[in-house]
């Protein structure tokens, strides 16, 4: 009798524990791409408060931040804790920058969905053709919690590499790196501590100081931009290349219109300016913290490409562009 | 450029800009070869009007524009030897920018009697050396970002746009907030509840 109650008790224990390792591995079947996924909708849905450290160029910036989803539209602060304090302020596409020591705040509108996370891989991403998506390693602790680290890996020299340790319960985004083809990290950025709360007080959205005082401005050429048919076309695009949009714009300080194509390969974007010949820039490559330019002329006008990959990619672009 | 701008550097020129709007110019000088050109057409353009006497404030005008361009700059200011005629060089800068002239006119009418002769090293001549960077290839950079090309979002905010005009500021965000806390519960038992929410 009792040896029947021991046999019951470990098969009762068996089977839990099935169970168990049976909803672990179901866990740990998520896939990268669905990791991918995970992180996109946390990065649109999640609210959250804490600090953040930015790396780029060997210099790091930290930046309080708060992020709040209210009646579907983004309300955010982010305050620079080192040098000039500027806090931006943002209330959906409507940004405020405030600089404190200048009492002066800059109006201007963003129209991307995130301001910390621009350049998160879309839709467009095709794992397995440009890019690979591995999982790299779990558990890793990044600000105090588990994370998950992915990696999309390019499939040829013409663009970075990211790095993503994502939250474990949520897929957010804890910490993200952009490496070049030498490895070395030329941007990163890292929660140091975070708090994923639906609790975020709506008060901390709000600027920490009166700015009875303060001098506004705004760039109404920043504004000017309508969606327009080009005919500039590049036939040597990277493979996965697509074009996402062309507009007119302005370039406020000298009041000079240009076409700017937008081209996107659902990670890494390239933007091409198209004016008259403005400078004696051609041929020549720059760049500005992780982004890369090159300027060429090509049938009379200036084409400059810029964009978060390696010079090589936006020179091929540039040098690429005609006239259908 | 525009209208705005060359009468913001007009007043600046006579001191009349004020401190938060001169600071935001200097800084743009510093990175503008053109708008330094302009700055320099207009105190030519005020030395030929006066007759070669410099405005009151030259001596700190043109530390502020030193300063500002500070050391990347590298602002030669060895003095310029004197033109041979005294008013060839303004009058051929008031003949070649006459819409400019009636504006330092505007200008000089309400600076004071000059009490100054004129120093062999002014501002306004003093040859600059070429900074490394290009305002256009910066405005290019700063559109790419506003495109969502880059998450380098601070790369994006610029006070020295030239372009900046003064708007209105917005009422319900200029009374002070005092936050002490982002986030109105301590409890850790939060964070497990906005997991499962998000799971």
């Amino acid at each position: 009798m009792r040896g029947s109650r021991n046999a019951r008790i470990s098969v009762v224990c068996l089977v839990a524990f099935l169970a168990t390792a049976t909803l672990v591995v179901a866990r740990d079947k998520t896939t990268p791409d669905e990791w991918l996924h995970k992180m996109s909708s946390a990065v649109q849905t999640l609210d959250y408060a804490g600090t953040v450290i930015r790396s780029q160029n060997g210099e790091a910036q930290p930046l309080k931040v708060v992020h709040k989803i209210i009646d579907g539209v983004v309300n955010e602060r982010i305050v620079i804790q080192e040098g000039n304090g500027m806090e931006i302020i943002r209330v959906g596409d409507e940004v405020h920058c405030i600089l404190p020591d200048k009492k002066s705040v800059l109006v201007e509108h963003w129209d991307n969905a995130s301001t910390l996370f621009a350049t998160l891989p879309g839709s467009g991403i095709d794992p397995g053709a440009q890019y690979d998506v591995l999982i790299l390693e779990r558990g890793q602790r990044i600000a105090g919690r588990s994370a998950v680290k992915i990696a999309i890996r390019p499939n040829d020299a013409l663009r970075f590499e990211h790095h993503y340790w994502l939250d474990e319960k949520t897929g957010f985004p804890l910490r993200t790196e952009l490496i070049d083809r030498n490895g070395q990290i030329i941007d990163q950025l890292k929660f140091a501590d975070i708090r994923l709360d639906s609790n975020i007080n709506a008060q901390a959205l709000a600027p920490s100081m009166s700015l009875a005082n303060f001098s506004w401005y705004t760039n109404p050429g920043n504004q000017h931009h309508e969606e327009i048919e080009t005919d500039w076309v590049s036939d040597s695009l990277p493979a996965g290349f697509k074009m996402k949009s062309a507009r007119q714009e302005i370039l406020s300080g000298s009041g000079q219109p240009v076409t700017h194509i937008v081209y996107d390969d659902g990670l890494a974007k390239v933007s091409v300016f198209i004016s008259e010949m403005l400078a004696d820039a051609i041929g020549r490559s720059a760049h500005r913290g992780a982004s890369s330019s090159f300027s060429t002329e090509v049938e009379g006008f200036q084409i400059t490409a810029v964009g978060e990959v390696p010079v090589e990619t936006v020179q091929l672009i540039a040098s690429s562009m005609h006239r259908r | 450029m525009n209208d705005a701008l060359r009468m913001q550097i007009s007043a600046f020129v006579d001191g009349e800009l004020p401190d938060n709007e001169s600071e935001l110019l200097l800084r743009r000088l510093s990175q503008d070869a053109e708008l330094r050109q302009l700055v320099a057409h207009y105190l030519a353009i005020g030395r030929g009007i006066r007759r070669d006497f410099e405005l009151p404030h030259m001596d700190q005008l043109r530390g502020r524009i030193a300063e500002a361009l500070g050391e990347e700059a590298h602002v030669n200011l060895a003095p310029i030897a004197p033109a041979k005629s005294r008013y060839a060089k303004p009058l051929a800068g008031l003949a070649v920018a006459a819409s400019v002239a009636i504006l330092a006119l505007v200008g000089l009418q309400q600076v004071g009697a000059p009490v100054d002769p004129v120093g062999e090293s002014v501002a306004g001549t003093e040859s600059y050396t070429e900074p490394s960077v290009d305002p256009m290839l910066d405005e290019m950079f700063r559109h790419h970002d506003s495109s969502g090309g880059t998450n380098d979002f601070l790369q994006r905010v610029s006070f020295e746009d030239a372009g900046l005009v003064k708007v209105e500021p917005r009422a319900e965000l200029v009374q002070p907030v005092v936050i002490d806390e982002a986030v109105d519960s301590e409890d850790p038992e939060d964070d497990e509840e906005m997991d499962s929410q998000a799971e």
